[in-house]
């Protein structure tokens, strides 16, 4: 059995003012996979590290699970850790109690919900596989389950799948995989992973969320949605604590089998949330999603289910200053058309090029393909660069 | 030049006593800028309703030198009504200088950057909260159903 260690950080009491830590830890220690919870101020401190490093050295845990902020705030940091233990990093799983639970909920509630967010990245690090041969870091797929019925080849965006001549297998091109999951979400028999992406995983973080307070909702959110989440937290903006989000890379590796499973324990909702029509990143992921939600919605009906327990909702909008065009220095030659990722940039009927600003999610390549300079982001003009380069020279 | 409101969270538990915060406060009062070193922002912004203005009612803009943005840039720039720019001197200074005279200097270069940034930084914006919406219209509906019955 695997030995997990349990790290909560108090984040300089932003975390622990609300959430009760002698509860969780009494709550978590029980466990079967719990090995030892320790108790940290920031985690991502040189002293928090030295603590962590302690846990793992002297309780031989050979998995950690870091209770802190979101992991797109210090994630990468978590995982650099799990590399100076020697852990392979898909045995560092962070948990987001700070934007998404301590931020949002009041105390009762985000206590309860802290407790069944620390059960899920528990079951999840202990179902975790060292897939440390996949050092090519891409999508991998399970020849000996694997049926050749090719359906990964045909909706890979980035057409990095392909048929090999010798046995008609697929195999992936590490060099083209982005790892947005897609492959992952349409396999039939889910015997596709991405190296930390991992359907028994997902599956295994349901159960508990199957035990918390009705209605229980699992929220599937893409990076993107997830981001939205956290930003909710960080400007002090509440919403239900009945959903307990997972992030997944892209609603496109949404595998129906997940969702199956998740009816199956008796989740009361699922809800994915991705982007809007042109917006998704992986290029077809969202549409994807949609795609197998209604067919999976057709079977819910079958089984005398309402079908809007699986629900997809478009978040990612209008959480991002969008770029803007000065029409007086913009020649009208449609690069920043060709480069936008998201599809924001539209053309007019008077032929004029405007950002859609729910689209825009402020990346700013038109503006570096812009040869006139006629785009602006909000916070990151040529001015600004340059003075910060001053700035930087003159010290 | 543009004067600005220097906010320098000087929390020992996350800077620790390597740098010289007071000099450094000297350094830029010098030069015109309005600084407060705060015992511990954290314990200021944890509750936003009580959230009292440190400088008051100056439209002059913020830099807040402390964590790095990744901890917490919007929280901290919601707070405040006009444009703010954070000056990471946590994570890129006081937790990767040994000594002390280099990371007085780094921390000053590093907070001479916001106050150049902060001049063309637009005031935050608070973003609508779609996401509430739609999860509290999705919650009710699920309630409406009733748990599922693979759950009975």
């Amino acid at each position: 059995m695997s030995k997990v260690g349990v790290v909560l950080c108090r984040c300089n009491s932003h975390i622990d003012s609300t959430i009760d830590f002698n509860t969780l830890s009494e709550k978590i220690a029980k466990n079967k996979n719990v090995h030892a919870v320790i108790k940290v101020n920031m985690a991502c401190s040189p002293r928090g590290k030295e603590a962590i490093a302690e846990l793992a050295a002297q309780e031989e845990v050979d998995r950690l699970v870091v209770a802190a902020c979101s992991p797109l705030a210090k994630g990468a940091i978590f995982k650099v850790y799990a590399a100076d233990f020697h852990m392979p990093k898909q045995h560092m799983e962070v948990v987001n109690l700070r934007e998404q639970c301590a931020w949002v909920h009041d105390s009762e509630s985000a206590t309860k919900k802290a407790v069944i967010l620390l059960k899920m990245g528990v079951a999840r690090v202990a179902k975790s596989k060292d897939v440390g041969n996949w050092n090519l870091n891409c999508a991998h797929i399970n020849e000996i389950k694997c049926d050749k019925c090719k359906r990964c080849v045909e909706e890979c965006p980035n057409n990095a799948i392909s048929l090999r001549e010798k046995d008609g297998y697929p195999q992936v091109n590490p060099d083209l995989c982005q790892k947005c999951g897609i492959c992952v979400g349409g396999c039939p028999l889910g015997v596709i992973s991405l190296p930390e992406f991992r359907l028994e995983e997902i599956s295994a973080m349901l159960k508990p969320v199957a035990k918390a307070d009705s209605p229980a909702v699992v929220g599937m959110f893409c990076e993107f949605a997830y981001e939205e989440a956290d930003v909710m937290g960080q400007v002090g903006e509440k919403y239900s604590p009945n959903i307990y989000i997972i992030k997944v890379p892209c609603t496109g590796a949404v595998n129906m089998i997940m969702v199956n499973d998740a009816i199956a324990e008796g989740l009361d909702g699922i809800l994915v949330a991705g982007c809007n029509a042109s917006q998704c990143q992986r290029r077809k992921g969202n549409e994807l999603a949609t795609c197998r939600i209604e067919n999976c919605q057709q079977s819910l009906e079958e089984e005398f289910l309402e079908k809007e327990r699986l629900t997809y909702i478009s978040l990612g909008e209008g959480f991002v200053a969008p770029a803007g065009i000065a029409q007086e220095r913009c020649t009208g030659c449609g690069q920043c058309l060709e480069v936008c990722p998201y599809g924001a940039i539209q053309v007019s009927p008077d032929g004029k090029y405007e950002v859609y600003s729910s689209a825009c999610r402020g990346c700013g390549n038109c503006a570096g393909v812009c040869r006139p300079g006629a785009i602006e982001l909000p916070n990151w003009s040529d001015e600004k660069i340059l003075a910060a380069l001053d700035s930087i020279l003159a010290g | 030049m543009q004067k600005v409101n220097i906010l320098i969270c000087g929390h020992k538990e996350c800077l620790g006593d390597k740098m010289d915060l007071p000099g450094i406060k000297k350094h830029f009062q010098k030069k015109g800028h309005r600084v407060i070193i705060h015992s511990n922002f954290c314990d200021e912004i944890r509750d936003t309703k009580e959230f009292v203005l440190p400088f008051g009612d100056s439209v002059n803009p913020v830099v807040f030198a402390g964590c790095s943005p990744l901890v917490m840039e919007r929280r901290i720039k919601a707070l405040f009504d006009v444009p703010v720019e954070i000056a990471n001197i946590r994570e890129q200074c006081a937790w990767v200088y040994e000594k002390s005279d280099i990371a007085d200097k780094h921390c000053i270069d590093i907070i001479e950057l916001a106050i150049s940034n902060v001049k063309y930084t637009r005031q935050f914006t608070h973003p609508s909260n779609i996401l509430s919406e739609r999860l509290a219209k999705y919650v009710s509906l699920i309630e409406e159903f009733g748990p599922n019955p693979f759950k009975i």
